[in-house]
């Protein structure tokens, strides 16, 4: 008998998989570090429709949630973020990451919309917290 | 005064100084500038005043590659295809003089600024109540709204106005009536331009009605101006003198046919979170103190220079709410893009956004095997018909894709996303390719009679007495309507042909 496995589950299978790899402290860390970055998104499931499409559209599968917390985290520091929480410091971080994105020529493609990788990050983050996957 | 062809003696030879063989656009454009000369002038229509099915079919012929509605795409009346065109102008950019030769793309003989005054005075000719094509400050101080600035100047606002759009047979009929010296006739059909018997000098024109009679011009000047399939046509036709056709020495003639590739819907979409970033002459064509505008992104010349690409002009067509399914639009992803997009903005704004559908016309590849040859077939006057053999190319679509692209980049700059509704690297699908009725390049302009069919003066080479009018004359076009550059070149013809010719 074939077993179908849905790409949802697949990606819920690896984030678990993933989860249990992490020391328990890096796990809280990271989910306070996801619900600090997503604080800027008022409408948390309308972001994650783009997140899901582009993570199921994907070649090669769609980011580790992990790390994704990680690389955002990463960018905004590149951009001088201190570790504040303010939501306007953190829209101005995310607005500069994004035109930054798009002068290198850094972009992805979301059902043909061309985004900046910050901004489908992002939503992809925006995914996994509303689907659990965090 | 007009004269139907229908009524005049069989085998009847009328003298007269400049024939124009065709009335559209070039051909009423060239009887005004010549009204009121010494000259008399003969001013040869296919039709009459209005379309009638029967000489509408002598526009019938063959396509391949694409299959091409040869017969729909122009109209065989006195007026000929401004009857139905659709009024957009704009003049061609300086650079699409210069030509690329990384893209095939060759320079014209003559310049921007040779036609400049012909264009002011095109301008007037299409009724478009000025000419500030090129003056961003001009439409901001007019409308109250600043075009936009796109970061890096890869695109760059381009205006076009709007023509009310002008049926030169209607506007103009009465005034070419009662040019005292011109005699318009009409149903009356150009079968042959016969040269002497060296092939260096027009002599005479055969000519039939449907009706059945048969007459001849006799000019000392004669200027074809049938638009861009039939200039060719009727070249190729004329071959009872040289078998390849006049002015084709070179096999040239019918050859670098250009169309601009305008696909079907929108080929990409803005979505902005800001509907008023956009200012509203992109977006509608508004009358500003009676004239009618629109603003359009086109590639800035450094970016063509730069990246060896064809030109493009991108026009937002309609907006829509987010999600709105009844113009197209994504209910589960365009709300969500437009709500990711104000999150990561640098000022929160509110709720809401616009999504636009982009269109777009794209700057065709000139090649020698998209041509207008003759097909055995032939019309109901026994003239061979016409066969297009066209294709766009691919370079031309990923230099569509990569425009794209580059709108993409620079809106996403400023809190806005694209949607580029083309895939990367493909060739084109039939579906994908429509376009503008527009017939350029297949008696292109050259100084060097291997490399055109006619000379800076629109003349052809090696025909002492011969000239073209009409789109069949660019050797490359941009990515704009032709009627404007057809009307410029026209008016700049009679110019020379008053300056030089009038004496001889």
């Amino acid at each position: 008998m074939t077993r179908h496995i849905s790409r949802r589950a697949a990606i819920a299978g690896l984030a678990a998989a993933l989860a249990l790899q992490l020391p328990h402290h890096a796990m809280a860390g990271t989910s306070e570090l996801s619900e600090t970055l997503l604080s800027v998104v008022d409408d948390r499931r309308a972001a994650a429709a783009i997140g899901e499409f582009w993570i199921q559209h994907k070649r090669g599968g769609g980011p580790n949630p992990a790390s994704l917390v990680n690389n955002l985290a990463d960018m905004l520091h590149a951009q001088g973020w201190s570790g504040s929480s303010d939501p306007a410091e953190l829209r101005r971080l995310f607005d500069a990451a994004a035109r930054a994105d798009y002068q290198r020529g850094e972009t992805v493609t979301v059902a043909g919309w061309q985004l900046a990788r910050s901004q489908a990050n992002l939503c992809a983050l925006a995914y996994f917290s509303t689907a659990g996957l965090l | 005064m007009f004269i139907d062809g229908r009524t005049i003696a069989g085998q009847s030879a009328i003298e007269t100084d400049v024939a124009i063989i065709g009335a559209g656009a070039a051909g009423i454009t060239l009887a005004r500038e010549l009204a009121g000369t010494s000259w008399r002038v003969a001013l040869i229509e296919s039709g009459n005043f209005d379309l009638d099915d029967d000489t509408q079919a002598l526009y019938d012929g063959e396509s391949g590659a694409v299959d091409y509605p040869l017969a729909e795409s122009r109209l065989r009346y006195f007026g000929g295809t401004t009857n139905h065109w659709g009024g957009w102008c704009r003049p061609l950019m300086p650079i699409d003089f210069e030509g690329r030769p990384a893209l095939g793309i060759p320079a014209w003989p003559i310049g921007r600024a040779d036609l400049d005054p012909h264009y002011r005075r095109a301008a007037d000719a299409c009724q478009l109540n000025s000419a500030d094509f090129d003056d961003p400050a001009t439409w901001q101080s007019r409308t109250g709204k600043p075009a936009l600035e796109l970061p890096d100047d890869d695109l760059v606002t381009r205006f076009f106005l709007y023509s009310p759009p002008t049926r030169f047979g209607e506007t103009y009929r009465d005034q070419v009536d009662k040019a005292s010296n011109v005699t318009t006739y009409l149903n009356s059909n150009v079968l042959e331009i016969v040269p002497n018997a060296e092939g260096e000098q027009v002599e005479r024109l055969t000519i039939a009605t449907l009706a059945g009679n048969r007459f001849e011009i006799r000019p000392r000047i004669c200027i074809l101006a049938t638009g861009g399939i039939e200039n060719a046509r009727l070249l190729l036709a004329s071959d009872s003198v040289q078998s390849s056709g006049l002015g084709n020495g070179h096999d040239l003639v019918g050859r670098y046919f250009m169309e601009h590739v305008t696909p079907p819907g929108q080929v990409a979409a803005i979505a902005a979170t800001d509907e008023t970033v956009i200012p509203f002459y992109y977006v509608h064509t508004p009358n500003i103190g009676n004239v009618a505008m629109r603003a359009v992104f086109m590639p800035s010349d450094d970016y063509l220079r730069r990246e060896n690409r064809f030109s493009a002009s991108l026009s937002i067509y309609e907006a829509h709410a987010p999600g709105d399914k009844s113009k197209g639009g994504d209910p589960k992803l365009e709300p969500g893009l437009l709500e990711m997009l104000r999150s990561m903005g640098a000022a929160k704004g509110p709720a809401g956004g616009m999504i636009y559908g982009v269109a777009c016309a794209t700057e065709p590849q000139p090649l020698a095997d998209n041509r207008v040859t003759l097909s055995a077939a032939r019309d109901a006057l026994s003239m061979r018909k016409p066969r297009l053999t066209w294709r766009p190319t691919q370079a031309e679509r990923d230099s569509l894709y990569q425009n794209l692209m580059s709108l993409a980049r620079s809106f996403g700059r400023w809190h806005c996303a694209v949607q580029v509704a083309i895939p990367n690297q493909a060739d084109w699908q039939d579906a994908e390719i429509g376009w503008g009725n527009h017939h350029m390049g297949t008696t292109r302009m050259s100084t060097d009679p291997t490399q055109g069919v006619v000379d800076a003066d629109c003349k052809v080479h090696g025909i002492a007495n011969l000239y073209i009018a009409g789109s069949s004359v660019f050797p490359s076009c941009g990515p704009v309507n032709p009627t404007l550059t057809i009307v410029a070149l026209a008016m700049r013809l009679a110019d020379h042909l008053k300056t030089n010719r009038m004496q001889g």
